[in-house]
């Protein structure tokens, strides 16, 4: 545990990628909670919370916390996280609905309609990466 | 020589387009070995390895080489490579599945279909920047 957290201190970029797969366990739940099935598996596009929007936003506290919300790197950040939360509403669900006229069109290839989110599952994702993020600086 | 080495350890963001050059090289390369002609255009999509994966690989071993594994900027560069890498892979790679149900469906639009990577493709470029990237380092 000791360990863990001294690995988790000293490589930053470390805190995304588990943010990531905490949102990813957590998005599994949750969707198939909502369904009822359990169809769901991991990795699987769409869903509440977005994991980009988690992930990104981890990347965010961090660089603001490290570096002070005045750095040069904590506006890379910030325009980053802001195309992808853009992004995963505006391109990605762009791509759903085509998929989704698409599957009504024919029906030899079924297309996947669960890419892309909706503005609650970003907000979902932000709210789930800046609290797991804040929590786990907290806790060390 | 000399010179050239002043350019890289000064201007670091060429090594990253010296990386994407030589993939597109590579994909060229294994184009033909695959298909037997050499009828592949410049910057047509997709393709081995993954051009945009060797890309950002090459930045991600750039900045962990110049700032240390342990720096806010080499987090910043993880999550940017991996959400390049996923999106080759997830997102990008729908679109070439809409193009094909499109392309089935209608005769007046081509569509590509070459669009996105498969996992495979997207690991090669990874290994290809990584590679390439560090050897750059040795020889300058």
């Amino acid at each position: 545990m000791i360990f863990l957290r001294e690995l988790l201190r000293t490589y930053l970029f470390l805190i995304p990628l588990v943010v990531l797969l905490l949102s990813e366990v957590t998005k599994l739940f949750v969707e198939n909670l909502r369904s009822g099935q359990w169809s769901r598996h991991l990795f699987q596009q769409g869903g509440m919370p977005s994991t980009h929007s988690a992930f990104v936003t981890s990347l965010l506290i961090i660089v603001g916390r490290k570096m002070g919300p005045h750095s040069v790197e904590f506006a890379i950040a910030t325009v980053l996280a802001c195309i992808i939360w853009y992004d995963a509403i505006g391109v990605r669900g762009a791509l759903r609905e085509q998929a989704q006229v698409l599957n009504r069109m024919q029906k030899w290839h079924h297309l996947s309609e669960t890419l892309g989110h909706s503005f609650m599952e970003v907000l979902g994702g932000i709210i789930f990466g800046a609290g797991v993020t804040v929590l786990g600086i907290w806790l060390s | 020589m000399h010179t050239l080495r002043e350019i890289f350890t000064t201007y670091q963001f060429i090594i990253p387009f010296i990386v994407i050059s030589c993939a597109e090289i590579a994909q060229f390369v294994s184009d033909r070995v695959e298909t037997g002609f050499w009828h592949r255009r410049l910057f047509a999509q997709g393709g081995m390895p993954s051009r945009h994966s060797a890309f950002v690989t090459s930045l991600v071993v750039v900045v962990g080489e110049r700032m240390g594994l342990a720096s806010t900027e080499f987090a910043i560069a993880m999550v940017f490579a991996g959400i390049v890498w996923y999106d080759a892979v997830v997102v990008r790679r729908t679109v070439a599945k809409q193009g094909r149900v499109l392309n089935t469906l209608q005769d007046f639009t081509e569509f590509s279909e070459e669009v996105g990577h498969s996992l495979v493709e997207v690991l090669a470029g990874i290994v290809f920047g990584l590679v390439l990237t560090l050897i750059l380092f040795r020889i300058f």
